[in-house]
């Protein structure tokens, strides 16, 4: 090992603009966040103070952050759970060999090839209790009289976000699931049949089991993925009204660069790394587990 | 156990007729060999005798039921696939228990044709195992038990030793074979290989471009093959084809083989020659059929040796028969001729067949 290095040393200098860059970049504010936490960062004063866990304390008794934490697990939860079961069924369709399903498939994925900025800007003007398309439609066919203010409401504000991310997410699953499935031998299909299985059953009995790594990633990444949602949210909604719509991710940037309170947002990155860090690895374990079976 | 009948069965794909207008009647408790080249229609045959592929054409009957249009869960078969197709999320026990639970056997039931099927193939010990742990051969009696618990009234086997090693091949084969009498069970057995087909089988049938060529038992197949495809397929090494035009030189009729004339001294032989359409014709000998013998002979054959190919118990020579390279056993085990070495061939004519080289059809 050490031999080996020593015969390798003029390799490592070929290392240090990308570790600078990622010390830069990464190690720096990871650490020097950690190290906020545990400070006082008054707007008016440059000074910092020390005050040992009352940031961590001050966040689990503020109503509003538990609100952004419940917020930000149905966000997670549903965002999560929608996306998958549309993208699992739309997989199982292209799946098909029916006549033009190569272009369904092609068209399928758009959302997901479209940024999400232009994508949330778009959504929230369909959503717009004045001049959008739905509210507009809805009218003009007589259906509804008084406008729906989706983005607005506070029954609707999360369907209505989870909705969108869930247009825009299904493909990612669709595309993940569709791989996983060509991977399952069609004889596992023929000798179920043989064996007398119903197509109910060889879907629980072969499809689901033999994709359940495929689907425990797929989930993970998406979860995790949504917990960051920092875009969709932010543009659509920018949090509002009155934190309905605000997550952890939004309110750490809102609390920090508008508030100005950099040392109770760091609490809450510190708390929010906790909780992805215990799915990474969940996810990590997974993934070398399949790898080692593969 | 049951009969199965197989009545002008067709499969096409497009322009090409898979299988074309197949008919076989296959008696119970057989066991049957469909064998033929990739492509020749014999594993469309087994899958849609399974029900895993649909008819174009024609009717399928097991036992007394036309089975036709019904799923493959209802036809009461079991199939073995050639590459196991073990669930392979499954324990071998549940391997074996799905086709029981997807057909509501109960519990006391089930564990009785389990462990009878597990003691029958000696697995009663990787039970509880998964099927990646397993060997080649393990995972290849797993799958016959899948079969065999079933108790169906007909096993389908979709060239199961394929993917075996040599040596565990010849092994399986022989269980297979005696599993079946053990059993008692029809058995459909697809391969491409003419000696698993051979030695395995009650009859054979070869296929060639969806139709079947011949079906009959493996001595008739040997010694009677109806086309020059048969002759060709069938035996190891295959039968010598030797292109012949038949000449008459003097009032006798001869055959020539590009530079040679070989003048038939049988009757048999004159006979087949004089029940030939055309002149044009295919010399089909066995390598026993060709005899080494010394310089000089009357009415042999002088070429050279082209290689010596022993194999322990027979020796192989490869010499040129008019313009052919033709396989000949040596008499002589331990002959080892040099290339370019001269030889002397005598024909066996009670063993030499007569294919018309048009239709390829045996005169006989």
């Amino acid at each position: 090992m050490l031999k080996n290095i020593w015969k390798h040393r003029w390799d490592y200098p070929y290392l240090l603009p990308a570790l600078g860059v990622m010390g830069l970049l990464i190690v720096y504010p990871f650490f020097y966040t950690i190290f906020l936490s545990f400070y006082d960062t008054p707007s008016s004063r440059p000074e910092i103070f020390f005050v040992g866990l009352d940031n961590y304390r001050e966040l689990l008794r503020d109503e509003t952050f538990l609100l952004v934490v419940k917020n930000t697990l149905i966000w997670s939860v549903f965002g999560t759970l929608c996306p998958f079961l549309v993208g699992f069924l739309a997989a199982l369709l292209v799946n098909q060999k029916l006549p033009g399903l190569n272009f369904a498939r092609g068209l399928m994925i758009v959302p997901y090839a479209m940024g999400f900025v232009p994508a949330s800007h778009a959504w929230r003007w369909i959503f717009h209790g004045d001049f959008g398309v739905i509210t507009g439609t809805l009218q003009y066919l007589g259906l509804i009289k008084d406008p729906i203010p989706f983005l607005q409401s506070p029954a609707l504000i999360m369907p209505s976000l989870i909705l969108v991310n869930t247009w825009k997410s299904f493909p990612f699953v669709m595309i993940m699931v569709y791989a996983g499935l060509q991977t399952i031998p069609e004889s596992l299909y023929k000798a179920a049949r043989v064996d007398g299985a119903s197509a109910w059953s060889q879907f629980w009995e072969i499809t689901v089991p033999q994709l359940s790594n495929v689907l425990m990633v797929t989930s993970m990444l998406m979860f995790i993925s949504n917990m960051n949602q920092f875009t969709l949210i932010e543009i659509m909604t920018g949090g509002g009204p009155a934190y309905l719509s605000e997550i952890i991710v939004t309110w750490i940037y809102h609390s920090s660069f508008q508030t100005l309170r950099f040392g109770l947002a760091s609490a809450a990155s510190v708390l929010l790394f906790l909780v992805l860090i215990v799915f990474s690895i969940f996810y990590v374990r997974t993934l070398t587990r399949s790898a080692v079976q593969g | 156990m049951a009969e199965v009948s197989l009545k002008n069965i067709v499969k096409t794909y497009g322009d090409v007729r898979a299988v074309d207008d197949v008919s076989l009647h296959i008696h119970d408790k057989e066991f049957v060999t469909l064998v033929g080249p990739s492509g020749c229609g014999k594993t469309t045959t087994l899958h849609m005798i399974a029900g895993l592929i649909d008819l174009d054409g024609g009717h399928i009957f097991i036992g007394k039921r036309d089975v036709s249009e019904l799923d493959p869960k209802d036809r009461d078969i079991a199939m073995v696939f050639q590459n196991y197709a073990l669930y392979p999320h499954k324990s071998v026990r549940d391997n074996l228990l799905f086709p029981l639970r997807m057909r509501k056997i109960d519990k006391n039931t089930a564990d009785q044709r389990i462990n009878r099927a597990a003691k029958i193939l000696s697995i009663e010990q990787l039970l509880d195992r998964k099927p990646k742990q397993l060997s080649g051969g393990q995972q290849q009696r797993v799958a016959l038990g899948r079969a065999i618990v079933r108790d169906p009234a007909v096993f389908l086997m979709d060239e199961p030793l394929s993917n075996l090693d040599a040596k565990l091949r010849l092994q399986m084969r022989t269980e297979i074979k005696h599993l079946q009498q053990e059993l008692q069970a029809t058995m459909i057995y697809v391969t491409h290989d003419q000696i698993e087909a051979m030695t395995m089988s009650d009859r054979i049938a070869v296929m060639d471009k969806g139709k079947v060529q011949q079906f009959g038992t493996p001595d008739e197949l040997f010694n009677h093959p109806n086309n020059v495809f048969v002759a060709g397929f069938i035996g190891n090494p295959p039968m010598n084809l030797i292109p012949a035009q038949i000449v008459s030189e003097g009032g006798d009729k001869k055959l020539r083989m590009g530079q040679i004339t070989f003048a038939p001294q049988s009757a048999r032989v004159h006979d087949l020659i004089n029940k030939a359409v055309g002149d044009k014709v295919v010399v089909g000998l066995r390598n026993t059929a060709i005899h080494m013998v010394a310089a000089g002979t009357p009415s042999a054959i002088n070429t050279q040796v082209y290689t010596v190919e022993p194999t322990g118990d027979v020796t192989y020579v490869q010499a040129n028969i008019g313009d052919k390279m033709c396989t000949i056993s040596s008499p002589d085990v331990a002959y080892r001729g040099r290339l370019g070495d001269p030889i002397t061939l005598k024909l066996d004519e009670n063993r030499l067949y007569l294919f018309d080289e048009l239709t390829g059809k045996a005169i006989v």
